[in-house]
């Protein structure tokens, strides 16, 4: 894996030679507060549309006027170095931090064309739209059956208990957990291993039937065996699904998604098609991380 | 020299021998280039030395002053003329505190007759030695080690591990004596209970409906064999800990979910130290408010719809109690609450749950066994509690369910048994000891349980 260091940025050399951030001082100042991505950030058609936004927890801003769109049934990977603002951004589409007190969203973020941060917008029903798996997989100390149910109970999808068996199979089936939990679907959901967490934690996600499922660094607790089964996974769903994921591995980036977006220091600095990114990024910045000089 | 005064010379030399010790070992070091060429760090030193000063002058102090005042009366008894040794225990007792009396001056030699004059001088002569000769002796010995420890002291010799091992040992004894005193609480309760039911049969005493603890004080008395029976005052004590838990358990719970769930951090700062302050008020305080407010309030609201209320009524002690134990339910509840990792709640609400769902369906359910847990100590609590309900419950026997009479419970009945004068072998007394026995079984089973429910819970998310 790549290293985490924020201060590397000072191991530039010379010989990127991107006139956007000027050689040698590429600190914050640099990208100054009306930087503009490069690459393609925007689409035609998107499902979300991200325009201007802003986050800030208390005083310090964590997101500085991010635009851009995600098409749907794209899978889009976000990377960049550590506390570059991916988990913060990401958490924006669907709202997740309304649950931290001192974060404040600013800025117009559109979910098939309905500003989502409108006051309209109920915040419950969005999350149903928009669902998220978390880094460390958090299954309820619940059964297996009652983890993958919760979803579609709370909101009342089901009336019948043989309509819920079915979603409950149906969504432990597209996650790829029904062959190793079907005849346990009593035991208790954090009885798994974390591979098998965390394909629950999918499951339930899938379990409401969202539009977008978003991802932050699914992979990061799981050994290379169950990653693999999560990107297959991921590739799988993303025929019904749109998925955004944060991830650290630019392996993992390369192998899912069709477009990449870069951050850093809370920019965003490139979104380009994933095959471009990798190999002719635009910007001097995205070429040092995407090499390993930094992040 | 007195014991303060020998107490605070030991204070003195044992800060000495510390600083001695700090010295010395810097001393060792300074030729071999600096501390980090001890086998042990400087202050280890000090606290050998402390050890070494400290120990054998407290174990001789301890020795000496428990088998002094045996030691020395056996010396005197011997000296005493031969009609002596023929006295009963008693008697002798009381021969051996007027020659000490004389002893020291208070009562004339001629009151107890020239035969004594060897043993009285005898006892003087010891007095005095004593007097001089332990806090010398002590302080030579403390003394001693400390040089010795110096003098022991080396370069190479790691002193950390004797010295850990005597804190070790010091731990030891501390805890050991927590577990001793309950195991002699336990006994002498335990005894005392036997000797009771060698009087009252078990079974009276278990299944027995009536408690009227009045038995014949003199033999001549008639007609009062008292009656033991316990389950008037269980009943009693069960309703009024029901009523206690059917206030505290929900709003205790409630006002935990509120603080832990959706109070914000300034509304917590404020409510919870005022929930902590009910918790801080001596029952007793307590106890005044049910018996001089809440009674007479609830006693006049019945009559008012025309139910006839005892002005000391089961209601009014549980009400109170309950709502002295409201910041034990919450802030035990909050505690679990606040436990459950923040990950559950991002995983509900990151489904779409709302606040209220996700505390109904997975907070609750995940905090669950630790306030289950908590709740079973609280009711340990409120069965145990006394002052309350001495002053607010009544001290009749009724068996009865009804809220609105008088009950009792069992301790209000200890209290009562124990108060006054009586023999010490008497039934009356003695049932004090039962029912201690049998309040002490309830709440240890009540925390067992609770214990092994909070720990099975700590398990789950690690
Ligand atoms: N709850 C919070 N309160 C205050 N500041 C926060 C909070 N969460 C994140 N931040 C700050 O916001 C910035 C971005 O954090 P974020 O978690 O989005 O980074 P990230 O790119 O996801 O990093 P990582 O790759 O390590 O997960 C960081 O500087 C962080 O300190
Ligand atoms: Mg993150």
């Amino acid at each position: 894996m790549l290293g985490i260091n924020k201060m590397a940025g000072e191991n530039r050399t010379q010989e990127s030679a991107e006139p956007l951030a000027p050689v040698n001082v590429p600190g914050p100042e640099t990208i100054n507060e009306n930087y503009e991505t490069v690459g393609s950030p925007l689409v035609d058609n998107p499902l979300v549309k991200c325009r201007n936004v802003n986050v800030h927890y208390g005083e310090k801003q964590a997101i500085f006027n991010v635009n851009i769109d995600i098409a749907k049934n794209e899978v889009i990977a976000m990377i960049g170095p550590s506390g570059c603002g991916k988990s913060t951004f990401l958490r924006c589409i669907n709202r997740m931090n309304d649950t931290i007190d001192i974060c404040r969203v600013k800025g117009d973020i559109e979910l098939e064309g309905q500003d989502i941060y409108n006051r309209s917008v109920d915040a419950v029903e969005l999350r149903a739209r928009v669902g998220i798996v978390f880094q460390k997989p958090n299954p309820f100390p619940k059964s297996i059956y009652e983890n993958v149910a919760y979803g579609p109970r709370i909101h009342g999808l089901v009336n019948r208990k043989s309509d819920l068996d079915d979603i409950v199979e149906n969504s432990l089936k597209r996650a790829g957990l029904w062959d190793e939990v079907k005849d346990d679907l009593d035991s208790s959901g954090t009885g798994l291993s974390g591979g098998q967490q965390q394909r629950l934690c999918i499951a339930r996600t899938i379990a409401v039937s969202p539009d977008i499922i978003l991802m932050d660094e699914p992979c990061s607790a799981l050994d290379p065996i169950a990653t693999a089964r999560i990107e297959q996974l991921i590739a799988d769903l993303s025929k019904n699904y749109t998925i955004a994921i944060v991830t650290h591995s630019m392996q993992q980036a390369a192998r899912v998604s069709s477009r990449t977006a870069y951050f850093h220091l809370g920019k965003l600095i490139e979104v380009g098609e994933t095959e471009v990114i990798f190999t002719r990024p635009l910007h001097s910045l995205t070429e040092a991380y995407i090499t390993g000089r930094f992040g | 020299m007195d014991l303060s005064t020998l107490v605070l010379v030991l204070i003195a030399v044992t800060v000495a021998s510390y600083y001695g010790g700090v010295m010395r070992s810097q001393a060792l070091a300074g030729p071999l280039g600096g501390i980090k060429h001890l086998a042990a760090l400087p202050s280890y030193y000090g606290f050998m030395a402390v050890i070494w000063t400290v120990v054998p002058a407290l174990i001789l102090l301890l020795i000496w002053t428990f088998t002094e005042s045996s030691v020395i009366a056996n010396m005197v008894i011997a000296l005493m003329p031969p009609e002596a040794a023929n006295l009963g225990e008693g008697e002798l007792s009381l021969l051996y505190s007027r020659v000490g009396n004389v002893a020291s001056g208070i009562m004339e030699m001629d009151t107890l007759g020239e035969a004594y004059r060897p043993a009285v001088e005898r006892l003087v002569e010891l007095d005095s030695f004593t007097a001089h000769f332990k806090p010398l002796l002590v302080i030579t010995l403390a003394v001693t080690g400390a040089l010795l420890a110096l003098k022991m002291a080396s370069a190479k010799w790691n002193v950390r591990y004797p010295v850990e091992r005597t804190f070790n040992i010091l731990l030891f004894l501390s805890s050991g004596i927590a577990v001793l005193s309950t195991a002699g609480i336990i006994f002498s309760v335990l005894f005392e209970s036997i000797r009771f039911f060698q009087q009252i049969p078990l079974f009276n005493f278990l299944f027995g409906t009536e408690w009227s603890p009045q038995i014949a004080i003199r033999a001549d008395q008639v007609g009062a064999s008292g009656a033991f029976g316990v389950v008037p005052l269980l009943v009693g004590t069960l309703l009024i800990s029901a009523i206690a838990m059917l206030v505290a358990v929900p709003t205790g719970l409630m006002s935990a979910i509120y603080l832990a769930e959706y109070a914000s951090k300034k509304t917590r700062d404020i409510v919870k130290p005022l929930l902590e302050i009910l918790a801080g008020i001596p029952t007793i305080v307590y106890g005044f408010f049910a018996a001089i407010t809440v009674a007479p309030a609830i006693r006049r609201a019945g009559e008012s719809i025309g139910l006839e209320v005892a002005s000391e009524s089961a209601l009014a002690a549980g009400l109170v109690m309950g709502v002295m134990i409201i910041p034990f339910v919450s802030s035990l509840s909050d505690d679990v609450i606040t436990a459950v990792p923040q990950s559950m709640r991002d995983g509900s609400y990151g489904l779409g749950a709302t606040q209220s769902e996700t505390i109904r369906k997975v907070i609750f359910p995940a905090a669950l066994p630790g306030i289950v847990g908590g709740v079973l100590l609280a009711i340990s609590r409120a069965i145990g509690e006394t002052m309350i309900v001495v002053m607010a419950a009544g001290s009749v026997a009724n068996l009865s369910i009804n809220p609105l009479e008088a009950v009792t419970t069992v301790t209000v009945q200890i209290v009562t048994l124990l108060v006054g004068d009586q023999e010490f072998d008497n039934a009356k007394t003695l049932a004090a000891f039962a029912l201690g026995l049998i309040l002490f079984l309830i709440t240890l089973g009540l925390n067992f349980m609770a214990l092994h429910i909070v720990k099975k819970y700590r398990e789950q998310y690690d």
